[in-house]
């Protein structure tokens, strides 16, 4: 199999290649819950409540009567899909914000104020503000989110931006007499992919850190959509008599995140031509 | 080519400023040149002369948030005889020009190209640009391109990216890019000065094929004198943001006028003059160079820019800023050169 040569260098690092395994699997498991899950997640049958794990349940049943499984890889679906929707949201308006802002002086001023005013709010205080206004729903957790996020990448990309633009090809591209915003979508854009790329990994792994926080302070998505968070605090009262209702979420959450941030470091590092060297 | 021909390109008195805190910096003044077609003109000065702000006026690439005055006009015979002045033309019109009829190549052949496109779009962009061309059609002549500035395997350069490249490599991609449009005038901003010597020569003998094979004209940014004698037909010899001389090649060499014109020269090695009192001709030689710095713009001496160095320099000198004076053909701005009229 022909590879590109920086997937190959990516995966040549073992943690890195177990982060992507585990990331595939959880996706998987997520993607194709129907194939592998065989009980509905939102199946009660309060007689096997609180049952430990077993054959029939493989990790155990909640106050309800629940499947475990069922439910986390279920939930996996909503957590992953608001975490994706979030980091391409963030990514998106983040990269517009900062490309406008580092390309065009004048609006930088106005623009990087703006987002250092929302840069000092508290992240999950932002969060929690912004659902508290528009209502619990997936989609208003996810522009909260996204409202979150896009700063850090706008000042990622604007300090890219700032860089490239005084790069000769820039001023070569001009002299061709290809227009502002040709040079910024041909020559500008194809040149930030490698930072935005890795803030796309970083906001993934927060991003599903939020969402479950967000849930479990019960200001996230409604309840009744099974999500890691949503499980993690529906069930927090009965830990102590059941720790498979938190644990088990609570390790799906760990693992994604962790592995997220390990592919982000990843691909920085292998973006970063001063830790190339660590690589080989 | 008959003698009265127009010009291609005719600039009279260009002047470019530049508002800073400390007042307004005239970078250029007062600079008046042509270039005749299929001829070449070099523009020669030390570095802060003022050369590569007047070409990037020219092409209109001042940043803008430079804010640049600009004064005087430039006036450009298109291919289908029309006459534009570069200096106050519409934005969208200077677009149309640059690349298709007006071409530059840089100094830096390592950062003038995109990291992340390959070779074959970036010239290709230009085609689609001006041309119309369709992106497979674009390609084609490309490659065309690159066989024509003498890539070797051009159809597999096409798909590579610059760093694939060297650097004497990456310059005759960027003039496969200035000349994909045939371009009646190509500004070369000190093509080769980031270049093995080596290299330096190919990159000029391919300017020069390519000169006489489209009849283009080249206007050519160096301090390179050597480069000056062998490739440009008339030379304009800056000094501080002005023309200080400016004559035919032949003439200027064999007969300098103006004292920073002589100096030049004189600094060349082949000039370089015996170490005074050593009798043994084998001691090494020494190099003549200018005494002294170029004035800061920002605070201009009273009368000639080069009084403060000039070893001619009287009284007279230092009272007001000579004019350009005259003489069967070529002209100097020097009050020794009025006088010997």
């Amino acid at each position: 199999m022909k590879l590109p040569l920086a997937l190959k260098l990516l995966l040549r690092r073992r943690i890195v290649l177990f982060a992507l395994l585990v990331l595939s699997l959880i996706t998987v498991l997520a993607l194709g819950a129907e194939l592998f899950g065989r009980v509905d997640p939102n199946d009660t049958a309060v007689l096997e409540r609180l049952r430990g794990p077993s054959g029939a349940h493989w990790l155990g049943t909640d106050e309800l009567g629940r499947d475990v499984y069922a439910r986390i890889v279920h939930g996996g679906r909503y957590s992953l899909l608001i975490a994706a929707g979030t980091a391409l949201g963030a990514v998106l308006m983040g990269t517009l914000l900062g490309l406008v802002a580092g390309f065009f002086k004048r609006l930088d001023g106005p623009l990087m104020r703006l987002v250092d005013a929302m840069m000092s709010f508290p992240d999950i205080l932002l969060a929690i503000a912004l659902v508290a206004i528009l209502g619990p729903s997936m989609f208003n957790v996810v522009l909260a989110l996204v409202l979150v996020y896009t700063p850090r990448v706008a000042r990622v990309v604007r300090a890219s931006t700032l860089v490239l633009r005084e790069l000769l090809f820039v001023e070569a591209a001009r002299a061709v007499g290809v227009s502002t915003p040709l040079i910024l979508w041909r020559h500008i854009l194809p040149n930030l992919i490698s930072p935005v790329l890795v803030q796309l990994s970083f906001i993934f792994a927060y991003a599903i850190l939020a969402e479950a926080g967000l849930s479990f302070l019960g200001v996230g998505v409604p309840p009744e959509i099974p999500t890691w968070g949503t499980m993690v605090a529906g069930s927090q009262s009965y830990a102590h008599q059941a720790f498979w209702v938190v644990l088990f979420p609570g390790l799906a959450i760990i693992f994604t995140a962790l592995s997220l941030q390990l592919v982000g470091d990843g691909v920085r590092d292998l973006l970063d031509p001063k830790l190339k060297k660590s690589m080989k | 080519m008959s003698a009265i021909q127009e010009p291609l390109l005719k600039v009279q008195g260009l002047g470019t400023a530049f508002p800073t805190h400390d007042g307004l910096v005239r970078a250029v003044a007062d600079v008046s040149f042509s270039v005749q077609p299929g001829r070449t003109t070099a523009l020669v000065g030390e570095s802060g002369s003022g050369k590569s702000v007047t070409s990037l006026t020219l092409m209109g690439l001042l940043p803008r948030d430079a804010d640049a005055r600009i004064s005087g006009r430039a006036d450009f015979r298109c291919r289908d005889g029309r006459q534009v002045d570069l200096l106050s033309l519409p934005p969208k019109q200077a677009r149309a020009l640059r690349g298709n009829e007006i071409a530059m190549i840089f100094q830096e052949p390592m950062t003038s190209l995109n990291p992340v496109l390959s070779i074959g779009e970036q010239i290709a962009e230009s085609l689609r640009l001006h041309k119309g061309l369709d992106r497979a059609a674009a390609l084609a002549a490309a490659r065309r391109m690159l066989e024509l500035v003498e890539i070797p395997a051009a159809a597999q350069r096409l798909a590579e990216y610059p760093h694939q490249l060297s650097g004497g490599m990456r310059q005759r991609v960027m003039i496969a890019l200035a000349m994909a449009c045939e371009p009646r005038l190509l500004i070369a901003d000190e093509p080769t000065t980031a270049l093995d010597v080596t290299i330096q020569a190919q990159i000029l003998a391919l300017v020069g094929r390519l000169q006489r094979e489209t009849g283009m004209s080249v206007l050519f940014i160096t301090h390179n004198l050597g480069v000056v004698a062998h490739h440009a037909d008339e030379v304009v010899v800056m000094y501080a943001g002005r023309v200080v001389e400016s004559a035919p090649v032949k003439p200027l060499f064999a007969a300098p006028q103006h004292p920073y014109t002589q100096g030049l020269l004189n600094c060349l090695p082949a000039k370089a003059r015996q170490a005074p009192g050593a009798a043994d001709a084998s001691r090494p030689r020494r190099l003549f160079a200018i005494p002294g710095q170029v004035a800061s713009p920002l605070a201009p001496p009273p009368g000639c820019a080069f009084e403060p160095r000039c070893a001619r320099a009287e009284a007279r000198c230092r009272e007001a800023m000579p004019a350009l004076a005259s003489l069967a053909g070529r002209q100097a701005r020097c009050i020794h050169v009025q006088e010997s009229l």
